[in-house]
């Protein structure tokens, strides 16, 4: 038997979850979190709902700084008088690692709120993540945002 | 036992003496492979076929091998060696025989050696002392029971997941615990048409 | 004694039995034997039978792009299957269109070879082949993109048309436990058949780029495949708009350098380059250099926020603002581009609202 089919017997979980999560290890979305991916994403579903967050519209958010940030064409736009924001592009796709029939470009969003000086980072395949499966990545993940910062930023 | 028909075990096995319902075995993959329907469906195939051949296979293993030697002692072991091969024959069957099956079921395979319903299925068949052929109808009673039961929970839990207002601190296993506890009482009601343990 | 003996020994019997059981059903079942592989109809090979499709060609030295390495996400490795391969399978669906799937088109990851096959596949894949090679040079242009020259070794020649991009790949390093396979256009000449010259931009915790910017030392060995593409010099006599920014420089530089003096003086090319500020330009001397060879060849580097340190004189802003104002007649021009999708859907759109019909624009979207 293969090495991936051990690992999925002596987890015994949902082998869709788990291809996802093997996935997920590969791409190194997960990178120095031991938690299953199942156990991630709840621990950030608890934490949103205990902050009240509306998931939805915090990622309608990130969508529109991205929209408005990208007329600069890679120099910094002032987007509601609150957030500068720079679109960073680089050529290439991404493919999702949720085999979703997704691709993201290769896009990072730089944005700073002005009033507070927070900062935020994230690339356009994490908003898909976060927005489609309340998946913020790893702890140790270059990209992972911690829902309390998103949370703060768009205060 | 002897003087039970196949037939009544057969139905027994799925209806009032659900192995997973009523013996709580095989828990692990019901509870969570049970979020798809389509999933569930894949792996309650496999669970059904493998648990139909095992009991035949360890059937023949018991009787005619272990029992002759004296050493009925060493059936747990002697189980999980021959589901463990058979899983790993299925799997080469499949893979040979269907693409599409094998990539449908190939994730779900190796899964069911650790499923706790397969070695059940083969220690009742000892245990109630079953001939060839109610051993026989047993399998594949417990491995439909089974596959019904999954189905049952991920239909529930597929039309949960559209409007659903469980409190946070229920979500996932949680409630699907309580869920699986009504089933269960569901099934009690069956209990009057035929006993079999 | 027979006590500890015999349980032992019935265990290790039926492990045994078991275990033979399983080599004879493989022996017969997993054997497929030679089979006959079929490609474009003319293409004949004799293969082993029992490994996936993508792996099959891979033997037979036909390189299809793929990145996830055979793990059904990156959709990369389409072919359209002609016969041999039974039903779609569960794992391809998801990342096929219901038009794919009507026309065949598998994902070569996926399929196994079991008996005789035939497939199609775009003819210019032959040609594709894996390249060692030694790191030559590692210049910095910018603060962010680095000029990397490799010394091929075996093959110990490529030819490729001026434009086209490898795959370069990245093995596992630090924490990546994972090779990566990255598209990067060439910016050499293919005349300069024993060498490749990548311009790369670092892209933030890229996995690739992070290994070629801190790993990657000069005299290492390097593999990638290639080449791929369909972003080259057309035939024709009409004038070309060449617009790039960053990186995107590379297949321009290849193009534009490869053409000879007369297709110069032709096609009276002029190339448009966006930075943002002066510490984003680079090689600007040998841009000078090829126009004072070339006198009807132009280079328009643009800023869009020079910082007030650049003493900047050159045109700013965007590109899409200042085409016309070089280019009289834009409608019927041909244009090359590359850069960051955001900057080619602005300069498309730019281009066709100037009257430019849309099949004569060419960019590589490196999909």
């Amino acid at each position: 038997m293969t090495s991936s089919s051990k690992r999925e017997s002596r987890h015994a979980g949902d082998p869709h979850m788990d291809r996802i999560e093997e996935e997920l290890r590969h791409g190194n979305y997960l990178r120095g979190d031991e938690r299953r991916l199942q156990r991630i994403i709840d621990d950030d579903k608890a934490e949103v709902t205990r902050l009240g967050m509306d998931l939805h519209e915090i990622t309608d958010k990130m969508q529109r700084l991205f929209q408005e940030g990208r007329k600069g064409l890679g120099d910094p736009v002032v987007v509601d008088e609150a957030y500068e924001v720079t679109v960073l592009e680089y050529r290439g796709i991404i493919p999702s690692p949720w085999m979703d029939h997704y691709a993201a470009p290769k896009i990072v969003v730089e944005a700073s709120n002005l009033k507070t000086g927070q900062k935020l980072r994230f690339s356009l395949l994490s908003l898909h993540l976060i927005r489609n499966y309340g998946f913020f990545q790893g702890k140790g993940s270059p990209f992972r945002i911690e829902p309390r910062d998103l949370y703060a930023f768009f205060q | 036992m002897e003087e039970l028909s196949p037939f009544v075990i057969f139905f027994a096995s799925i209806f009032t003496s659900n192995i997973l319902l009523t013996n709580f075995l095989g828990m692990c993959s019901y509870l969570s492979v049970s979020r798809e329907l389509k999933t569930a469906w894949g792996l309650g195939l496999a669970v059904i076929f493998v648990l139909t051949c095992t009991s035949a296979v360890n059937y023949w293993l018991y009787y005619y091998l272990l029992v002759p030697q004296g050493l009925e002692y060493l059936q747990y072991i002697a189980f999980i060696i021959v589901i463990a091969a058979f899983v790993q024959v299925v799997e080469m069957i499949v893979d040979r025989v269907s693409d599409r099956l094998y990539a449908a079921l190939g994730i779900f395979l190796p899964l069911i050696t650790v499923n706790c319903a397969i070695l059940g299925g083969s220690l009742f068949m000892v245990i109630r002392k079953y001939d060839f052929v109610q051993s026989l109808m047993f399998g594949a009673g417990s491995g439909i029971g089974w596959a019904l039961a999954i189905m049952a929970l991920a239909g529930i839990r597929r039309k949960m997941s559209r409007r659903s207002a469980v409190i946070p601190a229920l979500e996932g296993p949680g409630i699907v615990l309580i869920i699986t506890g009504i089933i269960a009482l569901g099934f009690i009601g069956f209990s009057g048409v035929v006993q079999i343990n | 004694m027979t006590q500890i003996i015999l349980p032992a020994l019935s265990i290790a019997a039926l492990a045994t039995v078991l275990a033979v059981i399983i080599l004879i059903v493989e022996h017969y079942l997993m054997d497929y034997g030679e089979v006959d592989l079929t490609i474009n109809d003319e293409r004949k090979y004799k293969v082993t039978g029992g490994s996936t499709l993508l792996n099959t060609l891979k033997k037979e030295n036909i390189f299809i792009p793929s990145a996830c390495g055979g793990r059904a996400t990156c959709a990369y490795c389409k072919v359209k299957a002609v016969r041999g391969f039974g039903e779609i399978l569960p794992t391809e669906e998801p990342l096929l269109t219901k038009e794919e799937i009507a026309q065949g088109i598998r994902l070569s990851c996926q399929l196994k070879v079991k008996n005789d096959v035939a497939i199609e596949i775009p003819e210019e894949l032959f040609s594709i082949k894996e390249f060692k090679g030694r790191v030559e040079a590692i210049d910095d242009l910018t603060y962010d993109i680095k000029l990397f020259r490799f010394r091929l070794k075996t093959p110990e020649t490529i030819d490729f048309k001026a434009g086209q991009y490898i795959q370069f790949q990245a093995p596992e390093y630090g924490d990546i436990d994972e090779s990566v396979y990255r598209a990067y256009s060439m910016c050499n000449v293919p005349s300069d058949q024993t060498s490749v010259e990548l311009m790369v931009r670092l892209v933030p915790d890229g996995i690739c780029t992070t290994y070629m910017f801190n790993y990657l030392r000069v005299g290492d060995e390097v593999t990638f495949t290639g080449p791929f593409g369909d972003f080259y010099l057309r035939d024709s006599d009409r004038r070309m708009i060449c617009i790039a920014g960053g990186s995107g420089m590379a297949p321009l530089r290849s193009i534009l350098k490869s053409m000879s003096p007369e297709e110069i003086a032709k096609r009276r090319p002029i190339f448009f380059f966006g930075s943002r500020a002066k510490r984003d330009l680079f090689l600007m001397d040998e841009w000078r250099a090829f126009e004072q060879e070339h006198p009807d060849f132009t280079f328009i580097p643009t800023l869009s926020s020079p910082a007030p340190e650049d003493n900047w004189e050159g045109e700013t802003g965007y590109i899409p603002s200042i085409v016309e104002k070089y280019v009289d007649n834009v409608a019927e021009a041909e244009g090359y581009l590359c850069g960051s999708p955001g900057m080619l859907n602005a300069c498309v759109d730019m281009l066709v609202r100037s009257g430019m019909p849309e099949e004569r624009i060419y960019y590589d979207k490196f999909e």
